[in-house]
């Protein structure tokens, strides 16, 4: 990076953070603290629950997902709205009856402080190992790209995170997310602009899309694919595919989504307590309308920002290798291997030329190109995979998708674009773990330390201490993150909220709408719904979008049959 | 601590004048949007490898 672009990330990250937290800095109050005082407008709660749901790690990976794969990532997104419309029904009024601070306080009014205060653990749980994750990252992508090491990128993160966080509490970090998500669609905006004016340049406006369609990248919806069985595959280790292994299909985008929105958007205290914030219930109900009718087109942005990149390698120079580790390894690679990466190189370069030209006659309406066009784009595609498995044998490691755009952004975009890129990536992974931070530091005060531990504690003494056990969880998940090292869990780890957000769901659905359900029928609901996803899990093969839906199904049944138990004395 | 009030005075109304009528037009949007990108996938995509 040079002076240019450091100097741009770092007044962008400066500013973005002071005029955040100086609105909000020295609560006084438990409230002040976690719910910024109530105070928050409809728009800002909106736009907070979109960054801190938006990590860096999705939008880098987005337009590597766009790129590779074209728009089939966008199907995950088609159950937000009506995910959001159920929410807007029913939970924001659940939640907004009483001045709780946490979404598990809530529990305890229904079913008593048991089931209260295991939900809040499973969340604890689910939430520490995602929030090191969410540090450490993009960090890695980062240290990759600019050659500082992991460790300090890590730190640095993880310090100003905790530090503003601590400042300004919730308030904080919603109007930090405010401009955050003003800079990444700006950022965005940014790289999209300059993408189009080079390909619109070369094919015209027509021939872009033409192109785009002929190289399969506007697969915006998929209903069926020829090698789906509807019986679920039983080898996990194996290839085989069946509709429950598909993970962006029509299918799982309105179903399996749909549970795992509810439980994300309605039941994780990350994102509510952003509507625990907003002034109202109306307002609580128009931010996350907001966020529902915001997401898709941003997330269609991402990924066509990333077919317009694959328009932009094919009539150029599309690199044989993104990863600079990869890139280091083929320049370091012994002499038994250097001959079939040479003949990949000379695949790839064979493909590349033949895909430009197609392109070209593509772009012009020649339809008899297609096909020509397709066997370019499948043969460089094969070039770069057989590249990348001869210069890193470890499986989990040979993907590359989340350097295609940081890739571009360092080699081709004028620096202080590439500054303004850099503080919306970094604003994107501070924004999370800032909401992470929080959300884990108000269950840890609300349903254990005020609950339990301190229930005499004024206010002040709350709020002090708050700090300090906010602190804390920053600390140990950077010290956590720092030692994670770059392996199979950290493309695991973002599959294990899954595993729980089912059946915290199932709670808050016993809880809405199984009259008869108590404690004892919430508590052995949750224990079932873990179980049955978990045993699921070793068992089957099934895309993780559906252990949502598994889990809240085992959770609600197994409570209700509890419920219809009778009752001792 | 006062539970929250229902109606923000700022915003007085909702979106499309009451929530029931909110929900259904945002429905009806999200239906309207996954349609317009069914079509532009029916229409202008080529799956890739289906070429011949």
């Amino acid at each position: 990076m040079t002076t240019t672009a450091w100097l741009v990330f770092l007044l962008v990250t400066a500013y973005t953070i002071w005029d955040g937290v100086r609105r909000t800095i020295g609560s006084k109050t438990m409230e002040g603290f976690f719910a910024a005082g109530r105070n928050i407008p409809w728009w800002a709660a909106g736009l907070s629950v979109m960054a801190t749901q938006l990590s860096a790690i999705t939008l880098i990976g987005g337009v590597g997902m766009g790129y590779e794969g074209g728009l089939e990532w966008v199907q995950f997104y088609f159950a937000l709205p009506f995910a959001m419309v159920i929410l807007c029904i029913w939970f924001v009024p659940m939640y907004r009856q009483h001045p709780i601070l946490t979404a598990y306080e809530y529990l305890e009014r229904r079913f008593g402080p048991v089931t209260r205060t295991l939900t809040s653990f499973t969340f604890l749980i689910s939430r520490c190992l995602a929030f090191a994750v969410v540090l450490y990252a993009p960090a890695v992508v980062f240290s990759a790209m600019t050659g500082i090491p992991i460790t300090p990128m890590v730190v640095a993160t993880g310090i100003v995170t905790t530090a503003y966080t601590v400042a300004g509490g919730v308030g904080g970090v919603v109007w930090t997310d405010v401009k955050q998500m003003g800079l990444i669609v700006v950022g965005i905006l940014g790289c999209l602009l300059l993408l189009l004016w080079d390909t619109v340049g070369q094919l015209g406006f027509g021939g872009v899309f033409a192109a785009l369609g002929a190289c399969g990248k506007l697969n915006a919806v998929e209903v069926t694919n020829p090698t789906w069985t509807l019986a679920p595959a039983t080898d996990a280790a194996g290839e085989a595919t069946s509709f429950w292994s598909d993970k962006y299909n029509l299918w799982t985008g309105l179903f399996g989504t749909l549970f795992l929105f509810l439980s994300y958007f309605g039941c994780d205290q990350v994102q509510v307590q952003s509507l625990l914030s907003s002034k109202s219930v109306d307002a609580s109900r128009r931010a996350l309308l907001l966020s529902a009718f915001t997401k898709v087109p941003l997330q269609l942005l991402v990924l066509f920002l990333g077919g317009l990149l694959f328009l932009h390698h094919g009539l150029a120079q599309e690199p044989l290798l993104f990863d600079p580790d990869h890139q280091a390894r083929a320049a370091a690679l012994a002499e038994p291997q250097r001959d079939p990466f040479s003949a990949a190189a000379a695949a790839h370069e064979r493909a590349r030329g033949e895909r430009r030209e197609a392109l070209l006659q593509v772009a012009t309406g020649d339809a008899a190109a297609i096909p020509r066009l397709q066997q370019a784009t499948i043969a460089a595609a094969a070039a770069r995979s057989d590249a990348r498995k001869l210069v890193q044998p470890a499986k989990d490691r040979q993907k590359d998708g989340n350097y295609i755009f940081t890739d571009y952004l360092f080699r081709e975009v004028p620096k202080p674009l590439l500054g303004l890129m850099i503080a919306a990536i970094f604003a994107a992974a501070i924004s999370s773990a800032a909401g992470a931070l929080s959300s884990l530091t108000s269950a840890s005060m609300v349903d254990f330390y005020r609950r339990w531990l301190a229930p005499d504690a004024d206010e002040t003494r709350a709020v002090r201490t708050s700090r300090i056990v906010m602190t804390f969880w920053g600390l140990a998940a950077t010290g956590f993150a720092v030692t994670l090292g770059d392996g199979p869990l950290l493309e695991k780890v973002n599959e294990i909220g899954s595993f729980f957000y089912g059946s915290i769901l199932g709670v808050f659905l016993l809880a809405l709408f199984v009259r008869r359900a108590d404690g004892r029928a919430a508590s052995a609901g949750l224990l079932g719904g873990l179980l049955a996803t978990f045993a699921v899990h070793g068992t089957m093969h099934i895309a993780f979008l559906w252990y949502n839906l598994i889990g809240a199904a085992a959770c609600v049944g197994i409570g209700a049959l509890v419920a219809m138990l009778p009752r001792r004395g | 601590m006062a539970p929250a009030s229902s109606h923000d005075p700022g915003d007085a109304r909702p979106p499309f004048g009451s929530w029931p009528r909110t929900y259904a037009m945002s429905m009806v949007l999200a239906v309207v949007v996954i349609l317009l990108l069914w079509l532009l996938t029916a229409y202008g995509n080529t799956p890739l490898g289906s070429a011949r």
